[in-house]
C-alpha cells in the first residue's frame, strides 16, 4: 500500500516536471522579442540639427553613402531563427505575409540568419539610399514621383521563426523615425541679377509653399554664347584723398544681341570716371560694364530647370527671403546667375532661369567721401587730445565740468567739517 | 534701475490717470479734505537724478565738412539724400547742487544712436557739383552714428517750485563725442590710402569725432494730470516728476579744431520724456 502511494506520488512528480518543462520552453519561446534602442540610432555622414530631421533621408544623404546603425537588441534567439529588416512607405505593416510576399508593398532591406545573430545587442547597418529606394519610383537617389513632401517610410525588424507566416509581437520592432525627402522645392521666378561690387546682388520671386526655408545662389562665368560683354574698367580704383583719375579707357564690350546690353566704348584715360549707364555713352574715362541681360544669358555649368551639378559651389544661402547677394566674383567679368530653392533637410531645387550681370567697382559712403577729400577714419580709439589747445569753445566744455567737479568736492568738504 | 523701471510705470500711470481723471464725473470727490498734502509735502523726496528718453530727426553735417572742397562736394546727400536720420537716446544726470533760486546744477551724460543706409553708387559716377550725376548700384552701404555727451546740466525748476507753473527751462553745454562708422555687406567700409611714396594701406571707414554739446529746451512737468497719483509715486519709487520735454540740441561735433574728422554733428529739435529722482 505504502508502495503503491509513493509510486503515484513518483508519478505525479515526474508530470509536474514534465509539464513545468514544457511550459518553461513555451513561455521561453513568447518572450523572444526584438526591440531597437532609439537613442542609440546613429548615421555615419549625416549631421543635420535637431531643427532640421536629423533621422530624415534627404538627396545629400543618399548620395553621400550615409549609413543608418540600428542597435536591435535580441532576446531568446534560436540559431534556426532569421532576422529581417523590411520597409514600407507610409503606414505599410509588414509584419503580414501579404504586405510582405502575396501582394508585397513592404521591400526587404537586410537579413541575418542564426550565424550572425546572438542574444544581446546586435547593430543593423542600412544605408540611407537603401532605405530610400525602397520606396516606389525612387532609384539612384532620385525620386521620379516627383512631389517635394516627404515620404513616411517604417522600418520593421522581424524575428522570423516561421516562414511564410505572420509575425507576431513581441517578435518584431518598428521603427517610424523617418521620412525620405529627396526633391527640393520649385525654382524661384524672376530672377535678376544687378551690379554690386565683387558680387551681384540677386533679386527673386520667391517660391510658394512652406517647403521652402531659403535660398542658394549660384553664378558661374556666362557662356561664350551670352552676348553683352563686359566694358573694361577704365577708372583707377584709388580713393586716395586727392586723386580720382581714370587710368585709360577700357575698351568697349561686345554689343549684346539681345538682352545684355554691351559696355560702352572707354574715353580717353585720364578723365574722370563717369558712364552713366551700360547702355548709354559715356563720359571719359572707364568704359561702362556690360549689363544684365537673361534673353541669351547662358552658361556652361548652370541650367535652368535642373539641379546645379555636383561640384559647383554655391556662392551664397540666405534664408527665406526674395533677395541676396552672391560674393566673392570678379569685377568686369560676366557671370550667370541662378537660384535654387531649398527646404527643411537642405534639398536643393531645380535652378532658376539664369540672369547675367557684371560686377563693378562701387564707390559706398566712405569711400565717396574719402574720394571727395575728406580725411577721416581709421578706427574708434582716436586717442588725441580733443582740440589741443586749439579751439575756445571745447575748452570751455571741459572747464565747466572741471569747476562742476571742484565745486562738488568743496561742498561735500565743508558738509563733513560741519558734522565733525 | 528699479526706479527707472518705476519711473516707465509712472510715465505710463500718470498719462492713464491723467486720462481717467478727465473722464470722471465728480471732480474732485476727495471729500476728505484735512488728508490731502500740502504742496510742498508732494515734493519733499531727495531729487538727485534726472532721466531722458529723447528722439528726434538727425541730418549729420558731414557735407559741411568739404563744402570749400571743389564743386562742394556733398557725399552724404549723394548717397543717403536729404532726408533725415531717426534718432534717439537716453540721458542720465546727477545734479547734487542746487542755486538758490536758479534750480538744479551738475554733471550729465548722454548716448544716442542713428542709422540710415543708401544705395551705393557706381566707382567714379559721382561728379561733385553735377546733381544727379551718381549712379545708383544694388550694393547698400549703411553710416551710424553714436553721439555722446558729458554735459553741465542746469534744470531750472525753482520756477515750479515757487510758483507751481510746471515748465522747467534747462541748458546742457560740454564735451560732445561720436563714434562713427560706415558698413556694407563685407562689414566695415575700408578705403585705400596712398602716400607720397606710393605706399597703400586700407583705412577704416570708423571714427571719434569730439565736439562741443549744447542744447536749451523746456520740459513740461506731468504732475498736473494727476496730484494724487503722483504723489504716491514720489511716496513710492521716490521720481518726483515726470516730464515730455522738448529740446534744441546743438552737437557740434567737428573735431575740436583737431586733425580732420567727420563732421557727423548736427542741429536738431527732439522730444522726449523724463524724469526726476
Amino acid at each position: 500500500m505504502v508502495e503503491t502511494i509513493r509510486a503515484g506520488r513518483a508519478v505525479r512528480a515526474v508530470v509536474a516536471l514534465v509539464l513545468g518543462l514544457a511550459i518553461a520552453l513555451s513561455t521561453g519561446r513568447a518572450r523572444a522579442d526584438l526591440k531597437v534602442t532609439e537613442a542609440g540610432v546613429v548615421r555615419s555622414v549625416s549631421d543635420r540639427d535637431s531643427g532640421h530631421f536629423p533621422l530624415y533621408v534627404s538627396r545629400s544623404d543618399c548620395t553621400d553613402g550615409d549609413v543608418f546603425t540600428f542597435p536591435v537588441t535580441v532576446t531568446n534567439f534560436k540559431s534556426s531563427d532569421v532576422i529581417e529588416a523590411w520597409a514600407g512607405e507610409g503606414s505599410a505593416d509588414c509584419t503580414t505575409v501579404q504586405n510582405r510576399q502575396t501582394m508585397p508593398i513592404c521591400k526587404k532591406i537586410v537579413s541575418k540568419t542564426g550565424t550572425a545573430v546572438q542574444n544581446g545587442v546586435v547593430n543593423f547597418d542600412i544605408k540611407s539610399s537603401t532605405l530610400a529606394e525602397s520606396l516606389d519610383g525612387v532609384s539612384d537617389c532620385k525620386d521620379s514621383n516627383g512631389s517635394s513632401s516627404a515620404r513616411k517610410v517604417n522600418l520593421y525588424f522581424l524575428l522570423i521563426t516561421q516562414a511564410n507566416e505572420d509575425v507576431v509581437a513581441p517578435n518584431f520592432a518598428l521603427w517610424d523615425k523617418t521620412q525620405v525627402d529627396l526633391v527640393g522645392p520649385e525654382a524661384p521666378t524672376q530672377v535678376e541679377a544687378k551690379p554690386a561690387e565683387n558680387g551681384l546682388s540677386l533679386e527673386w520671386n520667391q517660391t510658394e509653399g512652406n517647403d521652402v526655408t531659403g535660398y542658394r545662389l549660384y553664378c558661374e562665368p556666362a557662356g561664350a554664347a551670352a552676348a553683352g560683354g563686359a566694358g573694361g574698367a577704365g577708372s583707377s580704383s584709388s580713393t586716395s584723398a586727392s586723386t580720382t583719375t581714370g587710368a585709360g579707357g577700357g575698351g568697349g564690350g561686345a554689343g549684346g544681341a539681345a538682352g545684355g546690353a554691351g559696355g560702352s566704348a572707354g574715353g580717353a584715360g585720364g578723365g574722370s570716371a563717369g558712364s552713366t549707364s551700360a547702355s548709354s555713352a559715356s563720359s571719359a574715362g572707364g568704359g561702362a560694364a556690360g549689363g544684365s541681360g537673361s534673353g541669351d544669358c547662358t552658361s556652361s555649368v548652370l541650367e535652368p530647370g535642373k539641379l546645379p551639378p555636383d561640384g559647383v559651389k554655391e556662392r551664397t544661402e540666405v534664408e527665406k527671403t526674395g533677395e541676396g547677394l552672391a560674393g566673392g566674383l570678379s569685377n568686369g567679368t560676366r557671370y550667370a546667375c541662378g537660384v535654387v530653392a531649398i527646404d527643411a533637410l537642405k534639398n536643393e531645387g531645380p535652378l532658376s532661369e539664369l540672369s547675367c550681370g557684371v560686377p563693378e567697382p562701387v564707390d559706398d559712403f566712405f569711400e565717396l567721401y574719402r574720394r571727395y577729400g575728406g580725411e577721416a577714419g581709421g578706427g574708434f580709439c582716436d586717442c588725441e587730445a580733443p582740440g589741443a589747445g586749439r579751439s575756445p569753445a571745447g575748452l570751455a566744455g571741459v572747464g565747466c565740468l572741471f569747476a562742476l567737479v571742484l565745486v562738488a568736492r568743496r561742498r561735500r568738504r565743508s558738509r563733513s567739517g560741519g558734522m565733525s | 534701475m528699479k526706479r527707472f523701471v518705476a519711473g516707465l510705470v509712472g510715465i505710463s500711470g500718470l498719462l492713464a490717470a491723467g486720462v481717467a481723471s478727465a473722464q470722471n464725473p465728480i471732480p474732485n470727490n476727495d471729500w476728505r479734505q484735512q488728508d490731502r498734502p500740502t504742496r510742498g509735502q508732494r515734493y519733499d523726496s531727495p531729487q538727485s537724478f534726472a532721466f531722458e528718453l529723447r528722439f528726434g530727426p538727425y541730418y549729420p553735417e558731414v557735407d559741411e565738412e568739404l563744402a570749400d572742397k571743389p564743386g562742394s562736394p556733398a557725399p552724404y546727400k549723394d548717397i543717403f539724400g536729404d532726408s533725415a536720420q531717426f534718432y534717439f537716446g537716453l540721458e542720465f544726470d546727477w545734479l547734487p547742487l542746487r542755486i538758490p533760486y536758479v534750480g538744479l546744477l551738475g554733471p550729465g551724460f548722454g548716448w544716442g544712436f542713428t542709422h540710415t543706409s543708401g544705395s551705393a553708387t557706381k566707382e567714379g559716377s559721382c561728379q561733385p557739383g553735377v546733381a544727379k550725376s551718381c549712379v545708383a548700384t544694388a550694393q547698400e552701404t549703411a553710416f551710424t552714428i553714436m553721439p555722446m555727451h558729458l554735459s553741465a546740466v542746469l534744470r531750472a525748476d525753482e520756477l515750479m517750485r515757487r510758483t507751481g507753473i510746471p515748465i522747467v527751462p534747462y541748458a546742457k553745454l560740454g564735451l560732445g563725442f561720436a563714434t562713427w562708422s560706415v558698413s556694407t555687406v563685407n562689414g566695415v567700409a575700408d578705403a585705400k590710402e596712398c602716400n607720397a611714396s606710393g605706399t597703400c594701406s586700407d583705412v577704416k571707414g570708423r571714427d571719434t569725432t569730439w565736439g562741443i554739446h549744447m542744447a536749451l529746451g523746456g520740459m513740461l512737468a506731468l504732475n498736473f494730470l494727476d496730484p494724487h497719483y503722483a504723489a504716491s509715486l514720489d511716496e513710492s519709487t521716490g521720481v518726483n516728476h515726470v516730464y515730455f520735454f522738448g529740446e534744441w540740441m546743438n552737437a557740434q561735433l567737428d573735431g575740436l579744431g583737431s586733425r580732420p574728422q567727420m563732421h557727423v554733428g548736427t542741429s536738431t529739435w527732439v522730444v522726449g520724456m523724463a524724469m526726476d529722482m
